[in-house]
């Protein structure tokens, strides 16, 4: 955990993005109170069976992969890789622009780019664009100028395409993108209304919650898992037993809102892992689960 | 080895030694790898690491104990 500040300040680099990968089983309690003390802002999943089937594979903790600027993987290990990273991200002239090096003209531009001024990026590149002559001038600052719309425009359809599906998470990180860095450029406009609007609304708020609550009785049944013996049957289908009826619970009290669409899921997948004869179609005909600190998902 | 009960390892009744040796480690000159995670904590914008193509990537796998 003394690498998790070493992880800030590799994060706050321009041109350096850091991904954690959440490889062990706790309460989700128990890691976002780390990850609150440290003030950790970086991306991180816990969806270990996804990175993992992605080749991200970690017997032993921690680990480091890291990527190089043509996209390929450079290191692979727990220690001793600052030198290489700091020699990989001396190659990074302009972060986020995809090209090391630009027409003279468009330094400025590329620069204003790298440092995430990415309307002055905009209006310098476009100022060239419009007076220049050069051929290879002319088509950095068309590069720059498509880059930022590109961006934009990704932005904005995932947005709307996130709020379409309820999945406000999303939603909510790409309208904030789009109104902070990307202010004052038409594209850019209407997105802090939307933002707004998302943070105001109840129905957003309540359906946030409900997706963090499923997320930790999933953390926590996941815990529980890791205290079953697998080669002992009658273990493994009393606790899809116990699974199926706090998923049922948590459906009941959340059909409204898209951590209930998850949960459906979760409910019909268990419900093939039991057979129909243990299976119990009235949630109140299943054992109440005994209520323990940190399992029942809230 | 970590057991953990995603929807597609439930389904398949793997436990996390099976599924290891199903899986391909990455190694140094692949390709970074991409994946859709269900859930993340601080939410990216990005979707796929090709979009920080250029810029340099740190995936960390770690944990708490």
């Amino acid at each position: 955990m003394r690498q998790l500040p070493h992880m800030n300040e590799l994060a706050a680099k321009p041109g350096l993005h850091v991904v954690g990968l959440y490889s062990q089983v706790q309460p989700l309690d128990q890691i976002e109170h780390v990850l609150k003390k440290y003030e950790v802002k970086y991306p991180l999943t816990p969806d270990v069976d996804v990175f993992g089937a992605a080749g991200y594979l970690a017997p032993a903790l921690p680990k480091v992969w890291i990527v190089g600027v043509d996209g390929t993987i450079i290191f692979i290990g727990n220690k001793d890789y600052d030198e290489l990273l700091e020699k990989e991200l001396a190659k990074v002239k302009y972060p986020g622009l995809g090209k090391a090096s630009v027409h003279k003209d468009l330094e400025p531009a590329a620069k204003a780019y790298g440092e995430g001024k990415y309307a002055e990026a905009y209006k310098l590149a476009e100022k060239v664009y419009d007076e220049t002559d050069d051929d290879a001038a002319e088509e950095d600052a068309d590069y720059i100028m498509e880059r930022i719309d590109d961006r934009m425009g990704s932005l904005s359809v995932r947005a709307e395409t996130a709020e379409v599906i309820r999945n406000y998470q999303v939603a909510i990180a790409c309208w904030n993108e789009l109104a902070t860095k990307y202010a004052g450029l038409e594209d850019a406009e209407e997105a802090p209304e939307r933002l707004k609007k998302l943070k105001d609304s109840e129905e957003v708020k309540k359906d946030l919650e409900a997706r963090h609550a499923l997320l930790a009785l999933m953390m926590s049944l996941d815990v529980e898992y890791q205290k079953t013996d697998d080669s002992d049957a009658a273990q493994i289908l009393a606790f899809r037993k116990k699974c199926l009826a706090d998923y049922r619970k948590f459906y009941a009290d959340n059909k409204d809102n898209s951590a209930g669409d998850r949960a459906e899921e979760l409910i019909e997948n268990f419900e093939k892992l039991i057979p129909a004869d243990e299976r119990s179609e009235d949630p109140k005909k299943e054992e109440p689960p005994k209520k323990e600190p940190g399992t029942d998902g809230k | 080895m970590l057991r953990t009960l995603c929807l597609a390892a439930l389904l398949a009744l793997m436990v996390a030694p099976a599924f290891a040796q199903e899986t391909k480690e990455l190694k140094v000159g692949d390709k970074v790898a991409d994946f859709t995670p269900r859930d993340w904590i601080n939410q990216p914008t990005f979707e796929s690491f090709s979009e920080l193509k250029g810029d340099v990537i740190v995936l960390k796998a770690w944990g708490i104990n």
